[in-house]
């Protein structure tokens, strides 16, 4: 059966991070998977270029393994509350990653 | 070297989200030097600033204000306050003026307050343009002239400088313009001679007040005492508290970076930083670094343009929609539940304020909010139940009426009272000038 983000997470949050940042928070669930999945390729650049149409070259990754999570940034496409705004505080752009198959 | 430390009283994450009389009095009994908050975001968007207005209302921050002014006044300490209604451009910096002016005349009481405005000369601002001294934050492009004469009001964002010059010319109260969250809560301690890293990291755990404890949504605000090599974080509510993890996982909250922060004048580095327990409900943290850098100040303008006056609400979140009935009925329950509070209503039937309120048809069923989950309260997040809890439950959605954080779901979602008296957003390029 296939793994995905949400079998390893025990809690994944989005969110602005100023008007031209969104930033994800992935809380792995436990140390395990923590080790096993924060450096996945599959949580790569290119996933938020296919999923959000992000500029790869501007992906950070943050791993804190202090609190067994991984921060991942990306430069939003458009200025938080432009006219083609979908989402002011991004609250709502994790579902996305929910179902990212790991293995 | 520092005779104890310098203890802050940060009451609330921003001005008139709701300062607690008792918590208040509780840090000025436990030695407060001084009392800083914060009092707007651009999280909200740039409306606040094209139009110079306040998204908290004239009543919840004078209420604040009525509180903080009189702790402040009798224990004879300072009172600031940073990003003045909101957007913390001039119009928003006097909006407060007069509120606080008002208050003090209510209180009988004369306070010597400091203004400090941060409003930019777009004729300056083009000249330093043209000399190669404003450079673009990523993912900006270059600032063009066009950019800045779209801007009705363009503040330059400010640190802890002017602040520590109004303490020292005796300012009793402040109220400052636009200015870094972390500014405004670290001047008094930096003008003390507190550790720089401590009193930059203290600030910046504190700036969403009782966001960093426990139980977020049990109380207001924090006391940080910052001291010679380290500070000590602890809730103003005696019954929360504060631990290692809740203090450490505030560094992630809406930044894009969870070690490093620019400020107007350096960097704070939290990598090497360590928390500890000191009790059950304080936390110490040390090995914060400060590292000093040319000056900067970030640029933000705004001005009116084309606007949405229609705003459709979806929602993704999976759990959400496998139970919309139930999110459905908690949601107006809360909305009850703070209409009523806001206007001092008595607790009459559901159903004859669902049909008054919502104005369209509505289930007659709305039930009360269920118990609030403690420390649950982003509604932005997909908790998954987990069987180390020892007990399955089904995820639900949180009630939007207990969370304090300024990305709480409230703000989002236009079912509330609407942040936008006149829904004008248009980003303009905020940059950073050396």
């Amino acid at each position: 059966m296939t793994t995905m983000l949400k079998d390893v997470c025990r809690h994944i949050r989005s969110k602005n991070a100023g008007p031209y940042w969104v930033t994800f928070d992935l809380f792995f669930d436990g140390p395990e998977n923590f080790a096993k999945y924060h450096d996945h390729p599959a949580l790569g650049p290119d996933l938020f270029h296919r999923l959000f149409g992000a500029d790869p070259a501007l992906v950070q990754r943050f791993p804190v393994p202090g609190l067994e999570m991984i921060k991942i940034s990306y430069a939003r496409t458009s200025a938080q509350g432009g006219v083609v705004e979908r989402d002011m505080h991004c609250g709502q752009q994790f579902v996305r990653l929910l179902d990212v198959a790991l293995d | 070297m520092l005779d104890g430390p310098i203890k802050i009283l940060v009451p609330t994450g921003s001005l008139g989200a709701g300062a607690r009389e008792d918590e208040v009095r509780h840090g000025i009994v436990a030695g407060a030097h001084a009392i800083a908050t914060d009092a707007g975001s651009t999280d909200s968007g740039a409306a606040y600033l094209a139009l110079g207005i306040s998204k908290n209302n004239r009543g919840s921050v004078k209420r604040d204000l009525t509180i903080l002014m009189k702790a402040a006044a009798a224990a004879k300490i300072p009172l600031i306050v940073g990003t003045s209604g909101q957007a913390g451009g001039d119009l928003n910096l006097d909006w407060t003026r007069d509120i606080a002016v008002e208050v003090a005349a209510e209180l009988g009481i004369q306070p010597k307050i400091a203004l400090l405005y941060c409003e930019q000369d777009k004729a300056l601002l083009k000249a330093r343009n043209a000399a190669g001294k404003i450079r673009p934050l990523p993912p900006l492009g270059p600032l063009e002239d066009a950019s800045i004469d779209a801007c009705d009001h363009i503040v330059a964002v400010m640190g802890p400088e002017p602040y520590i010059a109004a303490l020292r010319a005796g300012a009793d109260i402040i109220l400052g313009g636009r200015t870094t969250d972390t500014a405004v809560l670290a001047s008094f301690a930096l003008m003390k001679g507190a550790h720089a890293g401590a009193a930059w990291h203290a600030a910046k755990v504190a700036e969403c007040g009782a966001q960093c404890t426990v139980q977020p949504s049990g109380s207001a605000g924090v006391l940080i005492s910052i001291g010679d090599d380290g500070f000590q974080v602890e809730p103003l509510n005696p019954k929360n508290r504060c631990d290692p993890h809740s203090v450490s996982a505030h560094m992630l909250y809406e930044n894009a970076n969870p070690f490093v922060l620019t400020e107007p004048g350096g960097v704070l580095d939290v990598t090497d930083a360590r928390y500890l327990p000191v009790d059950d409900r304080v936390v110490r943290v040390s090995g914060s670094v400060w590292t000093p850098k040319p000056y900067t100040m970030k640029l933000e303008g705004a001005g009116g343009g084309r606007y949405q006056t229609i705003m459709l609400i979806g929602i993704q979140d999976p759990d959400v929609l496998s139970r919309v009935d139930e999110f459905h009925d908690r949601m107006l329950a809360a909305l009850y539940e703070r209409t009523r509070k806001t206007m001092g209503l008595r607790d009459t039937s559901s159903t004859s304020r669902c049909a008054y309120m919502a104005g369209t048809p509505c289930r007659a069923t709305a039930r009360r909010p269920a118990p609030h989950r403690p420390g649950k309260s982003a509604f932005c997040s997909w908790p998954r139940p987990t069987a180390r809890r020892g007990r399955r439950r089904s995820p639900r959605p949180a009630t939007p009426t207990s969370s304090t954080s300024p990305s709480s779901w409230t703000r989002n979602c236009p079912a509330t009272a609407s942040p936008f008296p006149r829904p004008t957003l248009i980003a303009a390029p905020s940059t950073s000038s050396s």
